[in-house]
C-alpha cells in the first residue's frame, strides 16, 4: 500500500535567506487540489508575438481540418509537434486598421493586440485597453507568486514616437494593466532569473560575506535544505526535484556563459541588444525560465514580445544584414520575400524548441504543453500591405484537454481576434461577458 | 475634407429584381464619386446570394470588403431571380467561411467612417440590423456614424432602439421605369441583365431605387424615370478613388 506525504504548496527551499519555489510535485496534490482551479491541473497561457507580419503564402496550410503531412515552409520546424498545434485562420483586429487615423499600423496592431481596441494616436497622451492577459492575471493571479510575467528580447523604450505618431509604449509592450499603463517586458535574462528565483539581496551581512567568500550560486545555498526535503520525498518527487534543480543550474550556467561570450564580442557599434548577443540563445534562456515558472506554478500568464513591433533588427545570425521591417516592404520582389520567409522560419524554429521543452516536462499523466495554451502570432498579416485580417495565429497545447489540436480551424472572415480571447479566458477560469470588439466565443477549438 | 457619404447595403439579395437594380444604381453613383459603397450584407443564408454581391464588387471596381451573410437557414431558398442572376458567375464565395458575420462586419465597416457620414439602406428583412443592435460595442458606433437608416417598402419592419433617424421609403408612385437586358449591353453577364433576359416582364416596385437616390442625393431629390434610365444601367466609369477612406 502506498501512502503519500503531503507538502504544502507554499513549501519553499530556504537557504541562508534565498528562496526558490518548488515544481508542482505529486506530494503537493492535496494542497493543489484544494485550490480554485478549473481542472485537475492549472492551465497556463502565453502569447508569443512576432513583429512585421508573416509571409502568409508560406504559413497557411492549404486545407482546413487535419494538418497535412508536410507543413508549409515557415511552420516546418513545428512538424514534429503537428499534433500539438492548432492553426487559426481569418481572425481579425479591426482596431489595427487606420479607421481615419492614417499611418501607424505597427503602433496600432501591437498596442491593441491583446485588448481588441484601437489605441489612441499619440506619443504623449497614450490610451489603449486592459489586455486580456491582465484580466486573467487579476482574476487568478493570487494563486501564483507572479500574477503575470512580461518578457521580451528587444527594445523596451516606453516613450517617444515609434510609428507615425504612435508612442513606443504601443510598439514595445503587449500587456496593459490599465488603459494608460503598459507593463514593459523584462529583456535581461538575469533580471528575469532574479525576479523568478530571488536576488540574494535580502541576505544577512554574514550570509553575504559567506556568499562572497565561496562564490557559490544561489542554488548552493539551498542544497542543505534540499537534502532534508529529499528525505521526505518519494522516488518520483525526488526525481522531479532533481530535474527542477538541474534546470535552474543549467539556466544559471547559460547566463554565465552568455555574459562571458558577450564580453568577447566586438559588434563594431553601440550595443543594441541585451544579454546575450545571440538571438537564439536569448530566446532559449527566456523560454527556459518561463518553462520553469510554469512548472513551479510561479505564474500562469505570460506575454512574450519576441522583438518590438516595427523592428528593423537585422538577423546576421542567419546571414541577413537587412533590417526586418524594411524587408517586409518587399514589393513582392522574390529576393526580399525570401529573406522575410527565412526570418519568419527562424522565429518559428526558436518557438519549436520551446514547445519541445514544454512537451517534455511531465505533469502527472500529461505534460506541461497539454495543460497550456501558447499562442504564437503577429498583429499584422501581410507586412507589405499592412493588413489586419487573417492574422497569422497558432495555438500550441491543449489548454488542459480542451483544444483538439493537429488541425487548421478556419473562422468566418472578419471574426474578431477578441472572440479567441474570450474563449481562452473561459479556459483560464475567467468568465467575462464582453471583451474588446468580440462578437462571441470562437467556435470550433474543441471539435475534433 | 470629408469623403462622399458611405452607404451600407443590406438586402435579402437575389430575392427580387428591384434589389439588383438598386445596387446597380448605387454603384453608378459610387462610380461618380457621389457616394461610397462601404459594405454589403445579405439576410439570406445562401452562398449564391453572398457570391452575387462579390460579382457586383468586381464588376464595378468596388472596395474588396468581406460580404456579410446571415446564417441559420433563414430565407435560404434560391429563387428564380437569384438563380438567373448567379448563373455562370465567377465568385470566390464557396463556403460560409468566405463570408462574414453581418453584425460584426457592419460595425467594423462603420468604424472607418467620419461621424454622421454613413447611411444604411435595408431593402428587405431587418434581421441583420437587429443582430447588430444586440452587439454591445455596436450601438455607440451606429449612433456616431450612421446619419440615417433607410428602410424600404410599405411593410418594412422597424429596428427597435435604433439610435439615429429612420426613414421608411414607400413604393413610389408615378414612375414607370423599366429596365431591359439590352441596357446592360456593356456586359451581358451583368446579373440584372441575365435576369431581364430570362424574365423581361419581371415586376418592379422601384422603392429600393428611390431609397438609394434619397440616401445619396437627399430627401428632396425628385426621382424620375429619366434619372433611373440614365444611372441604373450605366457603364462603370474608371475613376480615381479618393484614397484613405473606408476599410
Amino acid at each position: 500500500m502506498m501512502t503519500r506525504k503531503a507538502l504544502s504548496r507554499r513549501t519553499m527551499l530556504r537557504g541562508v535567506g534565498a528562496a526558490i519555489a518548488l515544481p508542482a510535485m505529486d506530494a503537493m496534490a492535496p494542497a493543489f487540489a484544494s485550490s480554485q482551479l478549473p481542472g485537475p491541473k492549472p492551465v497556463r497561457m502565453a502569447f508569443v508575438y512576432v513583429p512585421n507580419g508573416i509571409d502568409m503564402r508560406n504559413w497557411t496550410p492549404a486545407n482546413e481540418g487535419a494538418l497535412p503531412a508536410e507543413l508549409p515552409r515557415i511552420l516546418k520546424p513545428l512538424e514534429a509537434h503537428k499534433k500539438d498545434i492548432t492553426i487559426l485562420s481569418n481572425l481579425t483586429h479591426n482596431g489595427g486598421r487606420a479607421l481615419l487615423d492614417g499611418a501607424g499600423d505597427h503602433g496600432r496592431c501591437c498596442g491593441g493586440y491583446l485588448s481588441g481596441v484601437q489605441p489612441r494616436k499619440s506619443f504623449v497622451d497614450i490610451k489603449a485597453g486592459v489586455s486580456m492577459d491582465q484580466i486573467v492575471a487579476n482574476a487568478i493571479g493570487s494563486q501564483t507568486r507572479f500574477p503575470s510575467l512580461e518578457v521580451g528580447l528587444e527594445d523596451a523604450r516606453q516613450a517617444g514616437d515609434c510609428d507615425s505618431g504612435y508612442s513606443c509604449a504601443y510598439t514595445n509592450n503587449l500587456a496593459w494593466r490599465s488603459e494608460t499603463q503598459a507593463l514593459p517586458p523584462i529583456l535581461d535574462p538575469r533580471a528575469l532569473f532574479e525576479r523568478l528565483f530571488g536576488t540574494g539581496a535580502e541576505l544577512s551581512p554574514e550570509a553575504k560575506a559567506r556568499q562572497a567568500k565561496y562564490r557559490r550560486s544561489i542554488l548552493d545555498f539551498v542544497m542543505g535544505d534540499t537534502r532534508k526535503l529529499e528525505a521526505n520525498l518519494g522516488p518520483t518527487d525526488r526525481r522531479k526535484l532533481d530535474e527542477y534543480l538541474s534546470s535552474i543550474r543549467s539556466i544559471e550556467q547559460q547566463l554565465e556563459r552568455a555574459e562571458k561570450d558577450n564580453s568577447q564580442i566586438n559588434p563594431g557599434m553601440d550595443k543594441p541588444y541585451g544579454v546575450p548577443a545571440d538571438f537564439a540563445e536569448h530566446f532559449k534562456l527566456m523560454t527556459d525560465m518561463i518553462t520553469v515558472a510554469f512548472q513551479a506554478d510561479l505564474s500562469r500568464v505570460v506575454t512574450f514580445l519576441v522583438t518590438r513591433e516595427g523592428t528593423s533588427r537585422p538577423y546576421r545570425e542567419i546571414g541577413i544584414a537587412d533590417g526586418h521591417h524594411p524587408l517586409t516592404h518587399h514589393m513582392n520582389k522574390p529576393e526580399l520575400l525570401e529573406k522575410v520567409t527565412q526570418i519568419n522560419t527562424y522565429h518559428v524554429q526558436q518557438f519549436a524548441g520551446w514547445i519541445e521543452k514544454l512537451k517534455s516536462a511531465k505533469e502527472g499523466d500529461s505534460n506541461l504543453l497539454e495543460n497550456s495554451m501558447i499562442v504564437y502570432g503577429a498583429g499584422l498579416s501581410d507586412g507589405n500591405r499592412h493588413t489586419h485580417e487573417d492574422l497569422p495565429t497558432l495555438i500550441a497545447g491543449n489548454g488542459g484537454g480542451y483544444i483538439k489540436s493537429g488541425r487548421r480551424v478556419v473562422a468566418r472572415r472578419e471574426t474578431p481576434m477578441s472572440n479567441l480571447f474570450l474563449t481562452m479566458m473561459d479556459r483560464m477560469g475567467v468568465q467575462v461577458d464582453h471583451f474588446g470588439d468580440a462578437t462571441g466565443r470562437l467556435a470550433g477549438l474543441d471539435l475534433a | 475634407m470629408r469623403p462622399p457619404v458611405g452607404v451600407h447595403f443590406d438586402a435579402a439579395f437575389g430575392d427580387n429584381l428591384d434589389d439588383l437594380l438598386a445596387l446597380s444604381l448605387l454603384y453608378s453613383l459610387d462610380n461618380r464619386n457621389e457616394c461610397r459603397v462601404i459594405g454589403m450584407t445579405t439576410s439570406k443564408d445562401n452562398l449564391e446570394s453572398a457570391g452575387l454581391y462579390e460579382v457586383y464588387q468586381k464588376l464595378y471596381g468596388g472596395r474588396p470588403t468581406a460580404i456579410g451573410m446571415e446564417t441559420g437557414k433563414v430565407r435560404s431558398a434560391t429563387g428564380m431571380v437569384l438563380k438567373a442572376a448567379a448563373e455562370g458567375q465567377a465568385t470566390t464565395v464557396k463556403s460560409v467561411l468566405d463570408t462574414a458575420e453581418p453584425n460584426g462586419l457592419i460595425r467594423n465597416l462603420l468604424t472607418a467612417n467620419h461621424d454622421g457620414n454613413a447611411v444604411i439602406i435595408c431593402t428587405g428583412p431587418t434581421d441583420n440590423l437587429r443582430d447588430l443592435m444586440k452587439l454591445q460595442t455596436a450601438r455607440p458606433v451606429v449612433a456616431a456614424k450612421v446619419r440615417t437608416l433607410y428602410l424600404v417598402g410599405d411593410e418594412a419592419k422597424p429596428v427597435a432602439d435604433w439610435p439615429t433617424p429612420v426613414v421608411t421609403v414607400p413604393v413610389p408612385t408615378g414612375l414607370s421605369y423599366v429596365a431591359k437586358a439590352a441596357d446592360f449591353g456593356w456586359n451581358e453577364k451583368h446579373p440584372a441583365a441575365q435576369v431581364l433576359a430570362l424574365m423581361p416582364d419581371a415586376k418592379l416596385n422601384r422603392a429600393a431605387m428611390a431609397a438609394v437616390l434619397q440616401a445619396v442625393r437627399g430627401k428632396d431629390f425628385v426621382v424620375t424615370d429619366a434619372v433611373l434610365a440614365e444611372l441604373v444601367a450605366a457603364k462603370p466609369i474608371p475613376r480615381q478613388r479618393m484614397r484613405g477612406f473606408g476599410v
